[in-house]
């Protein structure tokens, strides 16, 4: 059981960071720079306190 | 209420410092002009009322020259923020000034904030700000943005701008022209500007812009043949009248406009001509012969101190923390759970060990960064810009192109895009390319984890020497590109010096722990997602069968098929081969994907035992070649997107990744074949 409920989470997680990251790239944001659109300049762009 | 409020100022001026102190934002700011490249959006904090404060880029002038000045005068005159908050650096006060003029022309209401009033009065001067008010008809207020003083205040006197029905403070009345000047603008705003068949919203402004010959504007309103000709009468009037073309004539009455201001309110303690204290450090760090050798003993200082004790105490440290101390809990409490044992191996091996393999170097990197920030706040890198553009220039390159280049030394997505600031596109192209040489942050684990095993007494040399390398690399491929495929004009490149400042703990701070966030959150999802799925490539066979041997596995049989391209730079194994080819996801899964090939992660093992596996594939003339090729083969996936979107063409994408890799592949056989010949090992 716990086999089933801890390889299913991180299978999960897994494709869920892929589709994630695939989305984020097609909207045109960096993987470098977390949050950060490549429209604008710099890294950091969207951090808030 | 809702109000908009939008920052216009001359490059460097402190522009995205202020809109940190008003946002309560952390955006990256350099002591170098043209940090903010388009417009950032933030809202004020501490007040009751919606304000919206834009950051725009920072320029000298409204002129549509250049792309920076078209963003912001589309955006003022598009959008019609309530209010323009000009600042000023008050230490540069007559050039701060003529946008000044130009922004007040524009009739939106003006605040103007008459920043770094603290080094005004550390140098001794005196600025007379009523005085300043009443030549230019606007509200003036002091600030020292870096330390948050006169924020409130200046906050609060644009609200009442804004909130004022009449707006009597915000339009200034002000005329900066002579009489006849004057005299033309008033006549063409009467009699040409209301017969336009597109409506003036400023007839001041368009009878000016007009007089002036702005192009821009003139597309913009749809300007007959028959207007053109009407202004041309009016134009070669005052051409005749001054001895010059409109553009310096109208530019000329507004710095005497200026001129005549501020000698009534400003008072300078020294006399011009005496070296400021900026001056005195520039005579040695732009030295013509001392210049270089400095900045080369700097950036070798920066890579003693973070490669040396401090920044291996803090390898070892995270190394216990996260394979001993978390793999060992992990791998604990998944055999009382009864996991099986490929659930083990993922868990500890796959995701620990390709993770931790990362995480480990992130404090060496944000120590590496901390220091980089140190220079580029305090001005320093600025004169490194300077001390390059020399040398580029004598290469026929444009010194235009160091910029992003040392911004590619963080991260290549924002680099390549700051080539945006290059109008000729053959520029533009060619920076792109020489940008992607720099070693970006992503790489340093892998330099990292290589120096620790091969180089352990001469680690700051050997990390420098690749930076080097990186540089030499891009100045050679700029002399071949600008003569064979990019041939053409180089563009002059105009930099100011910003003045020497003594960098905050706070902007130190924020380059250092955003670097170290940036670094953890990449862990906890590219790298993790990454780290799964080489654990499951690795594990099972293309007929999904377990294997007991990697090299037998989906991983090892593709790593096979690509290890002879590797073979003559000296690393032919499968393992690293595919680590080369993961690190097109991102450079920090190369070593990632090592370190789950080579057991890092299971109990006991540590990035020592790490280093001591690879010792078995690698020589250190092999891995100086590794690292050789891992600094300028192609760019990862996000960087990938970049260079296709600034490009705009697969065709030129494709030929930049080919010639990256290309180049990558003969700069590591030279090394490894040549050090062979030479008899290293």
């Amino acid at each position: 059981m716990i086999n089933w409920i801890i390889g299913g989470i991180i299978i999960g997680l897994t494709v869920f960071i892929i589709v994630q990251r695939i989305r984020s790239m097609r909207r045109g944001e960096s993987g470098c720079c977390s949050g950060c659109s490549v429209s604008k300049s710099q890294c950091h762009c969207d951090h808030k306190k | 209420m809702h109000y908009k409020f939008a920052l216009v100022g001359n490059p460097n001026c402190g522009k995205t410092t202020m809109f940190n102190e008003i946002t309560g934002s952390t955006q990256y700011v350099g002591n170098w002009p043209g940090v903010t490249i388009e417009k950032k959006e933030g809202k004020a904090k501490k007040f009751k009322e919606d304000i919206k404060i834009i950051d725009l880029p920072g320029i000298y002038s409204l002129s549509p020259y250049s792309m920076e000045e078209i963003i912001a005068r589309d955006y003022i005159l598009d959008e019609k923020p309530d209010v323009l908050i000009n600042i000023i650096d008050a230490t540069n006060i007559e050039r701060n000034l003529y946008l000044t003029t130009q922004v007040i022309e524009l009739g939106i209401p003006v605040v103007v904030a008459l920043n770094m009033m603290d080094a005004v009065e550390a140098k001794g001067d005196q600025i007379d700000i009523r005085a300043l008010e009443k030549a230019f008809g606007v509200p003036i207020i002091g600030t020292s943005a870096n330390k948050g003083k006169g924020i409130n205040e200046l906050l609060h006197k644009a609200l009442e701008v804004a909130e004022s029905s009449a707006l009597t403070h915000g339009t200034s009345a002000c005329k900066f022209y002579d009489e006849q000047i004057e005299k033309c603008i008033g006549e063409i705003e009467n009699t040409i500007v209301p017969s336009l068949t597109v409506k003036a919203q400023n007839p001041r402004w368009t009878a000016l812009k007009l007089l002036e010959g702005d192009e821009k504007a003139k597309e913009k309103l749809n300007v007959s043949a028959k207007v053109l000709d009407q202004i041309k009468v009016y134009q070669e009037k005052l051409e005749k009248v001054y001895d010059n073309d409109m553009e310096t004539i109208i530019a000329d009455n507004r710095y005497r406009f200026i001129s005549k201001s501020i000698s009534k309110a400003v008072k300078k303690k020294s006399a011009g001509g005496e070296l400021t204290v900026s001056d005195k450090i520039d005579k040695v760090v732009t030295h013509r012969i001392l210049a270089i050798p400095l900045f080369l003993a700097v950036m070798l200082g920066i890579f003693q101190i973070t490669f040396g004790a401090i920044g291996s105490f803090t390898i070892d440290w995270v190394d216990v923390l996260i394979n001993e101390t978390i793999a060992g809990t992990v791998s604990g409490w998944l055999e009382v759970s009864g996991a099986a044992p490929w659930l083990h191996d993922l868990v500890v091996n796959g995701i620990i060990g390709g993770m931790g393999s990362m995480l480990v170097f992130v404090p060496q990197i944000m120590i590496l960064f901390f220091f980089l920030a140190i220079l580029e706040d305090s001005g320093y890198m600025s004169r490194a810009a300077f001390v390059m553009d020399r040398l580029l220039r004598k290469l026929g390159l444009s010194g235009k192109s160091f910029i992003p280049m040392l911004m590619g030394f963080g991260c290549s997505v924002p680099a390549i895009m700051s080539a945006r600031t290059l109008e000729n596109e053959k520029d533009r192209r060619l920076t792109i390319i020489l940008t992607l040489f720099m070693s970006c942050g992503a790489k340093l684990p892998v330099y990292a984890l290589f120096v620790s095993a091969f180089f352990a007494k001469d680690q700051a040399w050997v990390v420098f020497s690749i930076y080097v390398l990186g540089i030499i690399v891009a100045v050679f491929s700029g002399v071949i590109l600008k003569k064979t495929v990019l041939k053409g004009e180089t563009a002059p490149f105009v930099m100011e010096l910003p003045p020497y400042r003594i960098p905050t703990f706070k902007g130190l701070s924020i380059h250092m722990l955003d670097r170290g966030k940036d670094f953890v959150k990449k862990a906890g999802t590219i790298i993790f997602a990454a780290a799964v799925v080489i654990w499951f490539a690795q594990s099972f066979s293309f007929s999904l069968q377990m294997v007991e041997d990697p090299g037998n596995s989906i991983m090892g049989t593709f790593g096979k098929i690509i290890a002879p391209f590797f073979a003559p730079l000296g690393f032919g194994d499968w393992k690293s081969s595919v680590a080369l080819l993961t690190g097109f996801v991102a450079k920090e899964v190369v070593v990632a994907t090592l370190g789950i090939l080579h057991g890092l992660g299971e109990v006991g093992e540590d990035t020592a035992s790490l280093a001591a596996t690879l010792q078995t594939s690698f020589t250190p003339l092999k891995a100086y070649a590794f690292m050789a090729f891992t600094l300028l083969y192609m760019p990862c996936v996000a960087a990938f997107g970049t260079i296709k979107r600034e490009m705009n063409s697969w065709k030129w994408t494709l030929f930049t990744v080919g010639y990256q890799t290309g180049v990558a592949w003969i700069v590591a056989f030279i090394i490894y074949q040549g050090g062979r010949l030479l008899g290293f090992n």
